[in-house]
């Protein structure tokens, strides 16, 4: 089944164009990886998909259904999730308010005024079951202020889990984590079921080699490669464009 | 002294939770006002029972009106919107000659409401208890409300929209029906102000009103409600004693109180000293 289309989606800012006609489709349960240079497009592309910008044509569709003029959070009850790049959870909220908050989203007892938020048993429940494998349920009661950024970092990507999303979107997810961190991130990603179809934007080479099935590469708003990982590293335009900037980055520092 | 501290509270609900710095609160306290004695002095309608519900009600119909156009932006000129709606219900108070009984501005001859069954011989004590039993049920249902995922949201919301948005929150519904709520018991708190006042002029509509509630709020402690509580206590207790020494210096000792709250206690006075106390009895 198809998770997700995306159909000549192309946006502009005043003048310019930050992503061009791009189009490609995710089976569901695939763990797709979309990477490119600064500038490539794909934060653009990554709000187009969650509903934070609107296209300037195209269409997106999430399991079939045209979403393209959906807010964010009817793509939220639609089953699509996302992890912010600058960690955003609730920082001055303890931890287990913020899981509560994640859980109670897509639940009718969001709306509820009258009884405590932690009176709800079952979203109590499933707050833990979704706290203790990242190891963040015996942190619940610690204002998230408080916490190393590592822990936030996982709490970041803990509450995007927290609907049980059939299509997650992950805003570099491991960006300004050490090695043992991101790999700890990579796994987690690795033990999410066939269900949750996963779509991430990365810059973190290791990471992207060990989650990803597919991957695309954005440059200058356009798709330029398409494939499987082993295809991806040996293309050569993909390498002209990695190279190319690594070499400029070397003179830059050496300037 | 309480009728302030509901008036206060229902303000802390959207200014301290929800973030939206509002300067048209008393607006709704105000609407509620104007109605309890238009509806008493024009149409004898001297019953609690019918006068409180319908000034209530007219509070949170304004509301949701103003709700609809202020939140439609958001930050800078959501606070312009709000200070426009407020002078725009200060003008009607000022212009409108119905709304002015006996020659000089504002309603006059409101009186202590007929309680129908319950035969009370109103003074200013048993109506001191009649407002607080109003402010403990106020002050219940505010603080079930701050605790619940209604009122979590509302901070969530405050501190990351986007987030909110991304987690299935219809983050703008969320604001819309706190800024109704607020504006009920503002409203609530404006019925009292009626009946203990006995008059209503746009003085106690305008933006120095809306000003004077959030200095309670600010002064109290903000996302607090006990803070809101004594903020408003503390400040009718100094006009109060002010008004007696040097009424005309009143403002100049508020604005000190305020500079003095702003750089020494900045999360507020009722802040403080709940902590000084807690340290107290520990």
């Amino acid at each position: 089944m198809e998770a997700l289309r995306v159909e000549n989606v192309s946006k502009d800012f005043g003048g310019v164009q930050a992503v061009q006609g791009v189009s490609f489709s995710v089976e569901a349960g695939q763990r797709l990886a979309i990477i490119g240079p600064n500038g490539a497009g794909k934060t653009t592309l990554f709000n187009i998909l969650n509903g934070q910008l609107l296209p300037t044509t195209g269409q997106v569709y999430l399991f079939g259904q045209d979403i393209t003029r959906k807010s964010t959070h009817r793509r939220a009850h639609l089953g699509m999730a996302r992890s912010f790049q600058v960690s955003s959870a609730f920082l001055g909220l303890t931890v287990l308010d913020n899981a509560l908050l994640a859980t109670q989203g897509t639940r009718p007892s969001r709306f509820q005024m009258f009884r405590p938020m932690t009176a709800y048993k079952d979203v109590y429940a499933d707050v833990e079951r979704l706290l203790e494998p990242w190891g963040l349920w015996e942190h619940r009661n610690s204002v998230v202020e408080d916490l190393a950024y590592g822990e936030q970092r996982k709490l970041e990507i803990a509450l995007s889990l927290a609907s049980n999303p059939r299509f997650l979107l992950l805003d570099e997810p491991s960006a300004g984590l050490t090695a043992a961190e991101s790999a700890h991130i990579g796994t987690m990603i690795q033990t999410l079921g066939p269900d949750t179809t996963v779509l991430l934007v990365a810059h973190d080479i290791d990471l992207i080699f060990g989650v990803a099935e597919r991957i695309i590469v954005l440059h200058y708003g356009q798709v330029i490669a398409d494939g499987m990982p082993h295809d991806i590293g040996s293309n050569p335009k993909v390498r002209e464009i990695y190279m190319g900037l690594q070499e400029s980055d070397r003179d830059a520092r050496a300037d | 002294m309480l009728i302030f501290a509901i008036f206060a509270m229902s303000l802390d609900l959207i200014f301290g939770y929800a973030g939206l710095i509002s300067l048209g609160h008393a607006a709704f306290f105000g609407v509620s006002a104007y109605t309890v004695g238009i509806l008493m002095v024009r149409y004898d309608v001297d019953l609690f029972w019918v006068g409180a519900p319908a000034a209530v009600l007219a509070s949170a119909l304004v509301a949701a009106v103003f709700g609809i156009i202020a939140l439609r932006v958001s930050g800078l000129y959501f606070i312009l919107v709000t200070f426009a709606l407020g002078q725009l219900v200060f003008s009607v108070t000022h212009s409108v000659g119905w709304l002015t009984t006996a020659g000089t501005e504002g309603v006059t001859g409101i009186s202590r409401p007929d309680l129908g069954f319950f035969d009370i011989a109103w003074n200013n004590q048993s109506y001191l208890y009649f407002v607080a039993v109003f402010f403990a049920v106020c002050g219940f249902v505010l603080y079930r409300i701050v605790k619940s995922p209604f009122g979590i949201a509302l901070q969530g919301i405050r501190e990351n929209e986007p987030r909110m948005r991304a987690l299935g929150y219809n983050t703008w519904l969320y604001r819309y029906i706190a800024y109704i709520i607020a504006g009920t018991f503002a409203g609530v708190a404006g019925v009292f102000f009626a009946y203990h006042n006995g008059l209503i002029a746009p003085s106690n509509v305008g933006f120095l009103m809306s000003g004077l509630v959030m200095f309670m709020v600010i002064i109290g402690g903000i996302a607090t409600l006990y803070g809101a509580v004594m903020g408003a206590v503390g400040i009718t207790l100094l006009q109060f004693f002010a008004a007696d020494y040097t009424p005309e210096r009143w403002p100049l000792i508020l604005g000190g109180v305020f500079i003095v709250s702003v750089m020494f206690a900045r999360q507020g006075f009722g802040v403080y000293l709940y902590r000084m106390w807690k340290r107290a009895i520990n």
